[in-house]
């Protein structure tokens, strides 16, 4: 394979003067949310690093992860860090297809064995491989045999990370997440349904730059998982004020009030929605009006109802989770169902609490 | 990286109510920034904030601008998308907001600094100009004797 150009010299080849690597540089520490006092060592690793091979597989996905990441990353900085990476297999961005994709697949593994990238987006069944092949290649096999020669494997999305929808209730495939197949590599999962663009892209720099990123314990970027969306969500002074929605068309969800009720899953939700947030910055779901649904937490589709709020879990979680309150916080849950009676519109659409509830979750 | 200020909704009525929620954010990054002021004047150490990964409401945003004000230099830098660069009305504080080509914001930082380091021309930008002005004068020379 030809040695590609660094970085800096497609800048210059595209006119981008030096100072614009600077911006670059600069933007780039805060996508990564690495401390600005980094930006030099930023720019020295991208003007020395070799550009790492990468190879994306895409398996039982649904292609919103490669959506979100190529919509977003049209005007200039995502572009340019895919240039800075050697996209080697791609095969919904690449032209070749068939037999052709998978030469390039096993010519990147050749080249590059021991320092690629492999990136997987989407679960893999194993209850029967025959669910999802490429090629005539089982995902559980393709998987396998591309592990072997990375350097490490990124995770992206919350199929890849944690089963996501094909592994909800009743699981038909058997899919599960890459950590159940694989235990011999370096695995960072960057979950979401999809996840943010720039999260994507700043992992993918933050490797091409400083390596593997520290990890919490789900395998995740504390420099984009650390806290909560409740931790940093601009609704969170109604929060504090005990202000919430009650429903999603009455004063308070009008107002711009706390969702807590109405089902936000953002006390329990660790992702950077509520800093970075989505299309370009515009906006989150919280801002649009919606409660967060937990995407980026493990079996978020099994977590008992998007509309419930978390101090009355669903179903059957809301029935032991009665039975096992006390007679205080039995009076305080009369409180509520008082409280629910004077709430008849909010109460007909969805279930709600209210401080009592509340009290009792602290 | 961008603007705090709520939507989701409509009604110039509410947009004001929440232009006053604040996170309660701005009154420690400016503690933050007279230190690093401080550290400016007595060792000459510069200092950055990332404003981008800071929850700040719009309320804060008012507080931010209430206290440091508008000061005296406001550049535009016209490269992968603007940059504005400007001096806040605290001498040495300086704002310094990337966007892309776009228009959608990249990055916010506060800069404690006698100059920002985007504002100066880079040495390697020198030496490109130094070549591309010897060639054009060199073309000039080349048209005078044809």
């Amino acid at each position: 394979m030809a040695q590609k150009p660094m970085l800096p010299e497609l800048m210059q080849a595209h006119g981008i003067s030096r100072r614009g690597f600077l911006k670059y540089c600069a933007s780039l520490a805060s996508v990564m949310a690495v401390s600005p006092a980094l930006v030099p060592k930023i720019a020295h690793a991208l003007e020395n690093a070799p550009r790492p091979s990468v190879i994306w597989l895409s398996f039982q996905e649904c292609t919103g992860c490669t959506e979100a990441l190529t919509r977003s990353h049209a005007p200039t900085i995502e572009d340019l860090i895919f240039n800075a990476v050697s996209l080697d297999y791609h095969h919904t961005l690449q032209a070749a297809s068939g037999h052709a994709a998978e030469l390039a697949r096993e010519q990147a593994m050749e080249e590059h064995y021991g320092k690629y990238l492999v990136v997987v987006d989407g679960s893999i069944p194993i209850g029967d491989e025959a669910y999802s092949c490429i090629a005539g290649i089982s995902n559980l096999q393709m998987l396998k045999e591309t592990a072997a020669g990375a350097a490490a494997i990124v995770s992206m999305g919350t199929c890849a990370a944690y089963g996501g929808v094909g592994h909800a209730d009743p699981n038909p495939t058997g899919a599960v997440a890459v950590t159940e197949i694989i235990k011999d590599k370096p695995i960072i999962n960057v979950p979401g349904c999809p996840p943010i663009p720039v999260v994507m892209t700043g992992v993918l720099a933050h490797f091409l730059t400083f390596g593997i990123p520290e990890l919490d314990a789900l395998g995740r970027p504390t420099a984009f998982y650390g806290e909560t969306i409740h931790d940093r969500c601009y609704r969170r002074p109604f929060y504090d004020k005990g202000m919430f929605a009650e429903s999603f068309d009455d004063e308070g969800a009008r107002a711009g009030w706390c969702l807590y009720k109405l089902g936000c899953k953002g006390p329990t939700t660790r992702s950077a929605c509520a800093t970075v947030k989505w299309n370009g910055g515009v906006s989150f779901p919280i801002e649009a009006g919606h409660p967060c649904l937990g995407c980026t937490e493990p079996d978020f589709w099994d977590n008992g109802g998007f509309y419930k709020p978390l101090s009355v879990p669903a179903g059957d979680f809301r029935k032991i989770g009665l039975a096992a309150l006390g007679a205080g916080a039995v009076a305080g849950a009369a409180g509520a169902v008082i409280s629910r009676a004077g709430k008849a519109r909010a109460a007909a659409a969805h279930e709600t609490v209210d401080a009592h509830d509340l009290e009792k979750k602290s | 990286m961008q603007s705090n200020r709520p939507t989701g909704g409509s009604g110039t009525a509410r947009d004001e109510v929440l232009s006053f929620v604040a996170t309660g954010n701005a009154d420690p990054i400016l503690r933050e920034i007279l230190h690093a002021l401080a550290g400016l004047l007595e060792t000459g150490a510069e200092a950055t904030i990332d404003l981008g990964a800071i929850p700040f409401a719009a309320g804060d945003e008012r507080v931010f601008d209430a206290v440091l004000g508008k000061g005296e230099v406001h550049a535009v830098i016209d490269v992968m998308g603007k940059s504005h660069v400007t001096e806040t009305g605290i001498p040495g504080v300086w704002r310094v907001d990337h966007f892309d080509e776009k228009g959608e914001t990249t990055a916010r930082f506060i800069e404690v600094t006698f100059m920002p380091q985007i504002l100066k021309t880079q040495r390697e930008d020198a030496a490109l100009g130094y070549e591309t002005l010897k060639a054009r004068l060199g073309e000039r020379e080349g048209e005078r004797k044809n």
